[in-house]
């Protein structure tokens, strides 16, 4: 059985007449890696902001393991929102034992363990105001992840890893995933890293919640398609309206999209020519993360 | 909340700053006791005139270093920017505020913390004084247990009065989000109000005199009916800060 550990319900957001946040639910499940996606001034920060009570809520309700979220609750939950924030003065391991003291941790090694995760052991005794941005990613993650929270919540993350720095910041969150079973909410910018960590995707465009779907679902509705190139568009499209059940858009004329990868290619390629129309070409089209988030954002537009 | 204070006792523990507070009080207090010098923005005539002896007592010098207390506070800035200004100005409230701790914990223990320090370090600044007396071979003008009871009653009382300043400019801190304004409130809050009290002859504005009235407090110059309504108003004041910072927080987009 599902077991929620995130209720989000009908939560809105306003600062002075600009309502920000408008009347958004969702909900995460242990083990849940949601992806929040939006552009900037969408909403994002603002909904991590509220469930980490940063902002106070004024309208709806937040739950964390179907309690309302307090600040007892909070000691469940990790957090790096907007940037990663640590004293400046005190090391890479004083602003770990800072956080040790301030949860009640009392096992030192823990500290040591926590800094290895996260690949910062060579930088134990560097003060924080001296560590690179990505670096600083490393020790937010570490700070947040130090008391073992239940929920983590990582608004972009990955803002100003070097490629390397990417696929690794990725590895970790995988691993805190499957190792700790800890469930993730995450917002980024950069949808392909997006795409290959999360588990669920929430789109957030003026502060709606538009769309929900799974990694499971997105695959499915963005590998539907081949391109089908032909020397006639029109009677192409006649014999596939014909034979072929499957929905299609003439794309111009010389393409077609169908959009089904379930289509037997070769005896769409047999009927074709045997009703004298060359095929030029047939390719699967696999649309990412960006081209679902553009039509989406473009189809809410239009709306 | 006990979590709080030890974190915040950690940090400043590791923190250069907190020495360096540390070293310029006992050099002042050294430098007042060794020299039979008293300092002071607000010191009067009359507190004056009691220090008027030849040789100063070891006693004497905690009556100089008394009214000399008053530059402290300008020492104890770094206090208030270090226990509660860097949570501020480096964001780090976003970890405190999710570790668990509510806004009320967090507005008072940050008071504590400050109340804390400013006691430990005034009465460094007082041992100070004994101890730079007795490198000049002074009398100890009481009795050692009198003389420790005036260290540990004074220390007290100042520590409190300053503390109060210090817990309105954690309000003016939330109200401006600037270490800098909640800073200089602690410099100009003292000086407002000493000259207010002079141009406009308000006599109910000695009550928010809190430096000045920490200092006639411990000198003993207060008349015995007045010594309630300074501690009451002080009380007042601070509890009534206390109230608003926890509610301005708890409102404030963090």
């Amino acid at each position: 059985m599902e077991k929620t550990i995130l209720s989000v319900s009908n939560i809105n957001k306003s600062f002075g007449k600009n309502k920000v946040i408008d009347n958004v639910s969702f909900e995460l499940q242990k083990g849940d890696i949601y992806g929040l996606i939006g552009s900037n001034g969408a909403g994002k920060t603002t909904i991590m902001r509220l469930i980490t009570q940063l902002s106070p809520l004024k309208s709806g309700s937040i739950k964390l393991f179907d309690k309302k979220i307090n600040q007892q609750a909070l000691k469940h939950v990790g957090a790096v929102i907007e940037t990663p924030v640590a004293f400046d003065r005190l090391t890479v391991r004083q602003n770990l034992k800072l956080v040790a003291i301030q949860r009640g941790i009392n096992d030192k090694k823990k500290i040591l363990k926590i800094i290895k995760f996260v690949g910062l052991e060579k930088k134990l005794n560097t003060k924080s105001k001296n560590l690179s941005l990505g670096q600083r990613q490393r020790l937010g993650l570490a700070i947040a992840i130090l008391p073992e929270p239940d929920l983590l919540i990582l608004d972009e993350p990955i803002n100003g890893l070097d490629p390397s720095g990417i696929i690794e910041f990725r590895k970790l969150l995988e691993k805190l995933n499957h190792e700790r079973q800890i469930t993730i909410l995450i917002s980024s910018h950069i949808l392909t890293e997006l795409y290959h960590v999360s588990t669920r995707f929430g789109f957030i465009y003026n502060g709606q919640l538009i769309k929900e779907i799974t990694k499971e679902q997105l695959d499915k509705v963005n590998q539907s398609g081949l391109i089908l190139t032909v020397d006639n568009v029109a009677k192409a499209a006649r014999i596939i309206d014909a034979k072929f059940a499957d929905k299609f858009t003439v794309l111009d004329d010389k393409n077609i999209l169908i959009h089904s990868l379930d289509i037997d290619s070769s005896k769409l390629n047999q009927v074709l020519v045997m009703n004298d129309v060359s095929v030029i070409s047939l390719t699967k089209k696999e649309k990412s993360l960006e081209d679902y988030y553009t039509n989406l954002i473009g189809g809410v537009k239009h709306d | 909340m006990i979590n709080q204070l030890r974190t915040d006792l950690y940090r400043l523990s590791h923190t250069w700053g907190i020495l360096l507070t540390l070293v310029f009080t006992i050099a002042y207090s050294f430098i007042i006791t060794s020299n039979s010098i008293v300092g002071g923005i607000m010191v009067t005539g009359d507190s004056m005139s009691k220090l008027s002896v030849v040789s100063w007592t070891l006693k004497d010098g905690i009556n100089a270093s008394t009214l000399s207390s008053t530059l402290l506070v300008y020492i104890f800035i770094g206090i208030f920017v270090m226990t509660i200004g860097y949570e501020f100005s480096q964001k780090t409230y976003k970890n405190t505020l999710v570790s668990g701790i509510t806004r009320s914990q967090f507005i008072i223990s940050k008071y504590l913390i400050m109340l804390l320090n400013i006691f430990c370090l005034i009465l460094i600044y007082f041992l100070t004084s004994i101890v730079s007396g007795m490198i000049s071979s002074r009398t100890v003008g009481t009795s050692w247990q009198n003389l420790f009871s005036m260290v540990f009653n004074t220390s007290l009382v100042i520590a409190f009065f300053i503390s109060v300043v210090f817990g309105m400019a954690i309000l003016v801190l939330l109200l401006t989000s600037s270490v800098v304004i909640g800073s200089l409130f602690i410099v100009i809050f003292p000086i407002l109000i000493t000259t207010l009290h002079n141009i406009a002859n308000w006599d109910w504005l000695k009550y928010f005199d809190f430096f000045s009235a920490a200092m006639k407090i411990s000198l003993k110059l207060t008349p015995s009916n007045q010594l309630w309504n300074y501690v009451l108003v002080s009380l007042a004041v601070l509890i009534v800060t206390m109230i608003l910072s926890v509610v301005l927080i708890k409102q404030k987009e963090l």
